[in-house]
C-alpha cells in the first residue's frame, strides 16, 4: 500500500522571510522541511534552490546543506565533541575552510547565541538544557546558512529559555538577513515572531498567509488539531460582548492597544 | 500526614573530572518541605535545572534523599522493603511518550505493569478495561501504539500507570512534546482522574495555562521552594515569575498590562471569562 506523507505541495520561500510552519503531530511538516535541504528526495515534483533543481545531475548538495541549515528537534542529543568550541567547529570544518576561518566562525556563532568564551572549553554535557540547545544551534550557524530551518527549537525549554532562543532567531533575521523557517507547536510563539504562517494538514498546505489572517480561521485550525493564541480568543469573546475591537488580534501588545482604545473612546460603556 | 510528605529533603551529587576525581558537590534539592494531601492537584513550576524533576524522582524512590526524608503513603522511601509498594502508590509519567511504550498492542502495554506485579490475568484484564476507559482510549485497545498521535500515546502511558492502581500520579512535563490538541487531551484526562477517581496529581510543566485549575502551585528555583499558593496567588506575582525564567498565561499578562495602564481589574485573572466579565461589568 502506498500512502502520501506530502501531496501537491507548492511553496516558495523568499530571501529574508521569517516563516512559521504549524501542523499537528504527523501532519507532514517535519517531512516537508527535510526536503528543503535534500535530506529527502521527493517521490515526484521538484525542489529548487535559486531556480536549480537540487536533484539535477552534478548538483552540489553538500554546498546546499551549508546554505540551508537544518536544526533538528532536540539537537543537543547530537552534541558529541569533548568541548563546546570543538563541537561548533564541526560544521565549518566539513566545509573545507581554513583553520582560521573555522575558528572565527565558531566564535562568532557562539557570540550570536549568547555564549561567552568562558564556555569554549566546557563539556557540552555540563550545560543546562537551554545552553546545550544554543550550542547545537551555534553549530549550524557557524556554517553561515542563508536559510535556517528549525524543528521545534523551544520544545522542553522553560519560558525564559524559549524567549532567549526566539530572541536569537529574531536578531539573526534582523541583523544578518538570515531567512528563518520555524516549525512550532506554540501558536503564541509563532504569532509573536513570524510574518508568514504555513499550515500543513494531512501532507498538504492548508493555509499560507500572514498570522492575523491565518488565526482568523481558528475554528478550522482547531479541526486540524491546532488553535489560535489565547489573546485571539480573548478578542473574540470581547467582541461578542459588544466591545468594538479588531477580531484579528494575535499578540498581547495588539490586544492591549485595542482594548485601551475601546475603553478610552467609550469609557465603561465600551461593552 | 499527607500522602506525600518531604521533610528537609536534600539531594546532592558529585561532579567528577575525567580521572573520576570529585570536582564539586552539587546540591540539586535544598531543604524542601512538602506536604500533599490525598486528592490534591499540585502543579510544579521551575526553570530548566531548577531541581523540579529531581524532586519528582524522589516521589517514587527513583532517587533517595542525601539527607532528610520522603514518605509516600507513610512509607519512608529509603526503606527498600517498601520499594514496590511505594512505586505502586505513586506512578510516574515522563516527557517522551515513545520511551514509555513497550508492547506492540495498546492493551498489552497497559497490562504490563500489573503483570509484573504478579496479578492474576483475569484481574489484569479488568484493570486494563478500567484504565483504558478512564483515559478514553478503549476504542484503540487492539491497535498498535506506533500509529497513535503523541497525545494518545501519553494517555496510554497514563493508563499503564492507572492499571497499577496508584493513589498518586507524578507527571514530569507530559505535554512538552505534544501539539495543542494533544496537550488539551492529556490535561483533561489528568483532571478527570483527579476529580472522578480521587487520584492525587503532581504535574510538572512549562505551560503556565495548564496549571490554572490546580489546587496549589509550587514554584521551585535553585532546588528551593520559592513560592507556594493557589494559581491566583502565584500568577498575581508576574514580575517575580519572569525573574525566575517563568511566565504567566496570556490572559493574565494582558490583564496585568491593562492594569498598569490604569484599567480597574482584580489581580491574578486566570481565565478568558474572568477578564471579559471584569472588563464588561
Amino acid at each position: 500500500m502506498e500512502t502520501h506523507v506530502l501531496k501537491d505541495v507548492n511553496l516558495t520561500i523568499e530571501k529574508g522571510e521569517f516563516i512559521g510552519i504549524i501542523g499537528h503531530t504527523g501532519s507532514g511538516k517535519s517531512t516537508l522541511i527535510q526536503h528543503l535541504n535534500g535530506l529527502l528526495q521527493a517521490t515526484s515534483g521538484q525542489v529548487l534552490y535559486d531556480g536549480v533543481d537540487i536533484f539535477s545531475e552534478g548538483y552540489d548538495r553538500r554546498a546546499l546543506r551549508g546554505n540551508v541549515g537544518l536544526v533538528f528537534q532536540y539537537p543537543e542529543h547530537q552534541l558529541f565533541e569533548a568541548d563546546v568550541f570543538t563541537d561548533v567547529c564541526f560544521g565549518p570544518k566539513n566545509q573545507h575552510l581554513s583553520e582560521e576561518e573555522i575558528k572565527d566562525r565558531a566564535r562568532e556563532a557562539l557570540n550570536m547565541v549568547g555564549l561567552s568564551p568562558d564556555f569554549d572549553k566546557r563539556s557540552p554535557f555540563e550545560l543546562s538544557g537551554g545552553q546545550k540547545r544554543r550550542v547545537a544551534i551555534a553549530g549550524v550557524l557557524a556554517m553561515k546558512p542563508s536559510y535556517l530551518i528549525l524543528d521545534e527549537p523551544t520544545a522542553g525549554l522553560d519560558p525564559g529559555g524559549r524567549d532567549e532562543i526566539l530572541g536569537v532567531l529574531k536578531q539573526l533575521h534582523e541583523e544578518q538577513g538570515t531567512s528563518v523557517i520555524l516549525v512550532s507547536h506554540s501558536m503564541e510563539d509563532v504569532a509573536n515572531y513570524v510574518s508568514r504562517i504555513v499550515v500543513v494538514n494531512d501532507g498538504q498546505i492548508f493555509l499560507d498567509d500572514v498570522p492575523r489572517k491565518v488565526f482568523a480561521h481558528y475554528k478550522e485550525l482547531e479541526a486540524c488539531g491546532l488553535s489560535a493564541p489565547q489573546v485571539t480568543y480573548i478578542a473574540h469573546a470581547l467582541r461578542e460582548r459588544g466591545m468594538e475591537i479588531d477580531e484579528n488580534i494575535t499578540t498581547i501588545s495588539e490586544a492591549k492597544e485595542a482594548i485601551l482604545k475601546a475603553l478610552r473612546s467609550k469609557g465603561s460603556h465600551s461593552c | 500526614m499527607g500522602i506525600i510528605k518531604t521533610a528537609k529533603l536534600v539531594y546532592e551529587y558529585a561532579r567528577r573530572d575525567e580521572d573520576n576525581n570529585i570536582v564539586e558537590t552539587v546540591r540539586a534539592v535544598d531543604n524542601v518541605d512538602m506536604d500533599v494531601q490525598a486528592g490534591e492537584f499540585i502543579a510544579v513550576l521551575g526553570r530548566n535545572g531548577s531541581g523540579k524533576s529531581t524532586i519528582a524522582k524522589h516521589l517514587n524512590a527513583l532517587l533517595v534523599p542525601s539527607s532528610g526524608t520522603v514518605w509516600i503513603g507513610e512509607m519512608d522511601t529509603r526503606d527498600e522493603n517498601h520499594l514496590w509498594d511505594i512505586r505502586q502508590t505513586a506512578g510516574m509519567v515522563f516527557q517522551n511518550p515513545d520511551n514509555q511504550i513497550i508492547a506492540s498492542v495498546v492493551e498489552e502495554d497497559v497490562g504490563f505493569g500489573p503483570e509484573n506485579m504478579g496479578i492474576p490475568s483475569e484481574e489484569i484484564w479488568k484493570r486494563v478495561d478500567t484504565a483504558l476507559q478512564a483515559v478514553g482510549m478503549t476504542a484503540y485497545r487492539k491497535r498498535s501504539p506506533n500509529h497513535l498521535s503523541g497525545g494518545q500515546k501519553q494517555r496510554i502511558a497514563i493508563a499503564g500507570v492507572m492499571a497499577m492502581k496508584p493513589r498518586c500520579i507524578v507527571l514530569d512535563e507530559p505535554t512538552a512534546m505534544l501539539d495543542p490538541n494533544g496537550r488539551k487531551e492529556v490535561i483533561r484526562t489528568v483532571h478527570e482522574l483527579n476529580q472522578k477517581e480521587g487520584i492525587t496529581v503532581i504535574l510538572i510543566t512549562h505551560y503556565m495555562e495548564e496549571t490554572v485549575d490546580a489546587d496549589r502551585v509550587i514554584v521551585v528555583d535553585g532546588g528551593v521552594v520559592k513560592m507556594t499558593g493557589t494559581p491566583r496567588e502565584i500568577f498575581s506575582r508576574v514580575e517575580e515569575l519572569k525573574a525566575l525564567h517563568l511566565d504567566v498565561p496570556q490572559v493574565t499578562e494582558l490583564a496585568y498590562e491593562l492594569k498598569k495602564e490604569g484599567v480597574d481589574l482584580p489581580d491574578g485573572i486566570l481565565t478568558i471569562p474572568e477578564l471579559v466579565s471584569a472588563l464588561c461589568q
